[in-house]
């Protein structure tokens, strides 16, 4: 049993590990057998004439489910049953807009399929009616929250679109939030995030079109473009990495973008995302293409390059000249979270000459008097700082401040005076900490390098520093995001991109000629690796 | 979209200039015959020009419609003799890898950690090296457009902070040395830029590549060598001479307000350009393994030029006599000669007798 419920067929692919030993035989190891296979069989292609047959099919197939509503009741002298699921349907609708009306039908001709038809021409004028032909059809249209008439001696059934299920309101971004911006946010559902995006780009040509993904959860994912500035290969090969993604459950839009990127490791994610609609606006209007993943307030953006995350609404809003200020200081400390502690343990260790003549001597003093070496207690506080960390994000927020204080008060000021860590060694961590909140689209990767860069930089000083870095260079520059190189525009440069990257050029300037994305720089020349 | 090549020319003349200039800051002096230091500077502008001479059957060789590497054309003649010059190139590329490899273990270990065992920061260098070629050209050349910054502001660094020490007085009479002995010094000098061959071997993969970049890049890089040089005699003046690397001993004395010792930050930067240099050959011996056994490995191919690579360089920098008995040797200039001009002017000629022999027949 998974935390998603009875998982099923979960099979872990041998086919890299034929790489490594040579077996070059495909199999396939089964985690879990199937859970009842045999109800599939059991259920009918066709809906049923008798009603009886139909409402057993749903409890076969719906099994001990409590939110299984059937209700029997009779029009003109004929047996028919509503069934929904509870909580799925509004209630006040459900009663008004289709039990009261049904059940008051009167017609003349009383034959069940003559009753049918009358029910379906009734103008039930606040939802939409369906009809479904096949049980699959019927038990999608269930599961999405529809109200199923069912009339006995038809083999046909009603789908009157009722859905009313609790849904948390329109919030302002609790990731993404911005000093001038609009303070709404996406939320859960797909349909009201739609509505935020066509709210902001009144434009025919924005076109949300809609994926299913995941065998099981069978979850609504939704392609948005623009029809005149994206590129039709880009969006073709979304929709083509989608349709590929095996997924049984989509727990969030995250668990899609694996799929969607290139496939083969990187540090560097080469999918972006965001929770404004205005951001999600402005990026279809440069040819991106964003997915909306129903139950998801995170919405997927794709080509993606790696000076976007240094970006922000603000910049967008704000003078030019400051805009340029922010973004030199969040390039600044992405490098200070990444490397400041591995370069400060590689110039402790290694290259003490690099210290102004004014401070070395309390700095060294300072890094001598503790008991471990500078690169151990580096990786210490590194740790001790990402469990105060952890400890903080998911514990209740009063907890959470307490965490805090004793995170940097407690153990902090004690460790510093027991003589366990250097002053000058908290100093660098605190710093580092506070830059790496500054892009926090960047925090996975730059936590991890940071540990790496603590490592090499103690064993291998500053020219470990550099060797990593070259490394960290290569893998950035070998991601390709849907064709676009991710180090664009500067490599390769694009003068008319770079207007809007470290630097903003202004709306003046930026304004007069659209970027599109696919347009840029090296997105014609081929990538091998994309 | 129609996607052909892989790098723009920007891209890869970056690779080759970085390349080049790891070769300028790791150049060992007193390796061969001792110039005085003013004959050094006229030695290295000879050089230069030598190099845009060495050049012209590189020019001839590049066609105005999109030319196919020299492989490509070699292939076209015959098969075996395609099979010829890519082994030539590669004996080439491997020895230029072993030579470069041995002059970065000789700069880590005697400056840098001078008490310890630096064969394993080579090989570090060499899996960072073998990481980037197997990520491909575009991963190099991006990189390249990127690295090109912080080198040239380190060199810009280095020169500006120095100017003030630079003085006239240092420079010797000229032609107090050998003429022969200027030439010699001269021509070897530009055999050490072996780049030229790999605009032979990976033109197909560059995007508009044409006369204009490749004069533009020997300008340039024909003007930092120059500029170093001059700095070099101007600011080190007889000091130099009884020093291993004088690009080291530039960047110990550049000095910048309270911070002092920018030395191993300077030399850290410059060291990245071994790196490019090492993904940018790794590259070409996969290229030419895969043109003599046709079988694409790129994995294998990359990793048999790192190990290779690797066991050439623990040879030769066992110490400083062997590394300069291997660098001193003519074999440089052989390469150099054989690849640069040999090579295309025997490919052309093979071409242009084919074509007779054809409209005969």
């Amino acid at each position: 049993m998974g935390i998603f419920g009875n998982y099923r067929g979960i099979t872990i692919s041998v086919k890299r590990m034929k790489n490594f030993f040579g077996k070059w035989k495909k199999s396939k190891i089964a985690l879990s057998q199937p859970v009842e296979d045999s109800i599939d069989d059991k259920i009918p292609d066709g809906i049923s004439k008798n009603l009886q047959d139909n409402t057993v099919m749903l409890y076969e197939l719906f099994g001990e489910s409590f939110d299984l509503v059937i209700k029997p009741s009779e029009v003109c002298g004929n047996k028919i049953a509503f069934v929904a699921l509870d909580g799925m349907y509004d209630n006040l609708l459900v009663s008004q807009a289709v039990i009261h009306p049904v059940c008051e039908t009167k017609t003349a001709d009383v034959r069940p399929v003559s009753v049918y038809e009358h029910i379906r021409q009734l103008r039930i004028g606040e939802c939409d009616t369906k009809e479904a032909l096949l049980t699959a059809d019927a038990v999608n249209f269930l599961i999405s929250g529809c109200l199923l008439l069912f009339v006995d001696g038809v083999d046909r059934c009603l789908a009157f679109s009722v859905q009313g299920y609790p849904k948390k309101g329109i919030e302002p971004p609790a990731s993404e939030q911005q000093e001038m911006g609009s303070h709404e946010g996406f939320v859960d559902m797909y349909k009201d995030n739609v509505t935020l995006v066509r709210r902001r780009f009144k434009n025919p040509y924005v076109r949300f079109e809609t994926v299913t993904v995941g065998k099981e959860s069978n979850t609504t994912v939704c392609v948005c473009y623009h029809a005149k500035r994206a590129s039709p290969e880009i969006v073709n090969d979304v929709k083509g990495r989608l349709q590929k993604a095996k997924l049984d459950i989509v727990a969030g839009s995250g668990a899609l973008i694996p799929f969607l990127e290139n496939k083969r490791m990187s540090f560097f994610s080469s999918v972006g995302y965001t929770e404004r609609p205005d951001v999600f606006c402005a990026k279809l209007a440069e040819g991106r293409v964003g997915l909306i993943v129903d139950g998801s307030p995170t919405a997927l953006l794709m080509p993606y390059l790696f000076i976007e995350n240094f970006h922000s609404l603000d910049d967008y809003l704000s003078r030019p000249y400051y805009a340029v200020i922010s973004r030199i200081l969040k390039i600044v400390c992405f490098f200070i979270a990444s490397f400041l502690p591995g370069t400060f343990v590689a110039v402790g260790t290694f290259h003490q000459e690099i210290f102004p003549s004014e401070v070395i001597f309390e700095i060294v003093s300072s890094l001598k008097n503790t008991p471990f070496p500078l690169v151990v207690e580096c990786v210490v506080i590194h740790l001790i700082y990402e469990i105060v960390r952890e400890a903080g994000l998911r514990m209740p927020k009063a907890v959470g401040h307490t965490v805090s204080i004793v995170g940097a008060l407690v153990i902090g000021d004690a460790a510093v005076s027991a003589g366990l860590i250097s002053a000058p060694m908290l100093i660098v961590i605190a710093i580092t900490a506070i830059a790496s909140a500054v892009t926090p689209s960047l925090h996975q990767p730059s936590s991890v390098l940071r540990l790496i860069f603590i490592i090499v930089g103690g064993i291998m000083g500053l020219y470990g520093i550099m060797l990593g870095f070259s490394l960290v260079i290569a893998d950035l520059c070998s991601v390709s995001s849907f064709g676009v190189p991710f180090t664009a525009p500067f490599s390769p440069f694009d003068f008319y991109a770079s207007r809007d990257s470290v630097f903003f050029a202004g709306w003046k300037s930026v304004g007069k000629r659209f970027a599109q994305i696919h347009k840029l720089k090296g997105s014609d020349i081929d990538a091998e690796n994309s | 979209m129609q996607k052909t090549a892989k790098i723009t020319s920007f891209q890869f003349y970056s690779i080759l200039f970085l390349s080049r200039v790891f070769a300028l800051v790791s150049y060992v002096s007193g390796v061969r015959k001792s110039l005085s230091s003013t004959d050094e500077v006229i030695a290295v502008a000879v050089a230069c020009v030598f190099l845009l001479v060495a050049s012209i059957p590189t020019m001839l060789f590049i066609r105005k419609d999109g030319t196919p590497s020299i492989l490509t054309r070699a292939s076209c003649i015959s098969p075996v003799l395609e099979k010829c010059i890519a082994a030539v190139y590669l004996v080439s590329i491997v020895y230029t890898g072993i030579v470069t490899a041995s002059r970065f273990e000789l700069m880590i270990g005697s400056l840098l950690f001078p008490e310890t065992g630096v064969l394993v920061f080579v090989a570090a260098m060499l899996f960072a090296a073998a990481y980037g070629a197997y990520r491909g050209i575009e991963s190099i050349g991006r990189s390249a457009v990127i690295y090109l910054i912080p080198v040239l502001g380190a060199l810009v660094f280095v020169f500006a902070t120095l100017i003030n020490k630079f003085d006239v007085l240092n420079f010797t009479p000229v032609y107090t040395s050998e003429i022969p002995d200027m030439f010699d010094s001269a021509y070897y000098f530009c055999a050490r830029t072996g780049e030229l061959g790999a605009v032979l071997l990976l033109l197909p993969d560059v995007k508009n590549h044409s006369k204009k970049h490749m004069y533009n890049w020997i300008f340039a890089l024909s003007a930092v060598v120059i500029v170093t040089e001059l700095m070099v005699s101007g600011v080190l003046g007889g000091f130099g001479e009884n020093q291993l690397f004088n690009m080291y001993s530039l960047s110990v004395l550049a000095k910048f307000g309270f911070v002092e010792r920018l030395d191993a930050i300077i030399s850290c930067i410059w060291l990245i350009c071994a790196g490019v240099k090492m993904s940018m050959i790794f590259y070409i011996c996969n290229l030419l393994l895969s043109s003599i056994l046709n079988k694409k490995r790129k994995l294998v191919y990359i990793s048999a030029s790192a190990v290779a690579v690797f066991a050439g360089a623990a040879v030769i920098s066992v110490s400083i006599l062997r590394f300069s008995e291997v660098v001193s040797s003519p074999l440089t200039v052989i390469m150099f000669t054989f690849t640069i001009v040999v090579m295309p002017l025997a490919v052309m000629a093979a071409e242009k007798i084919k074509e007779k022999r054809n409209e005969k027949a």
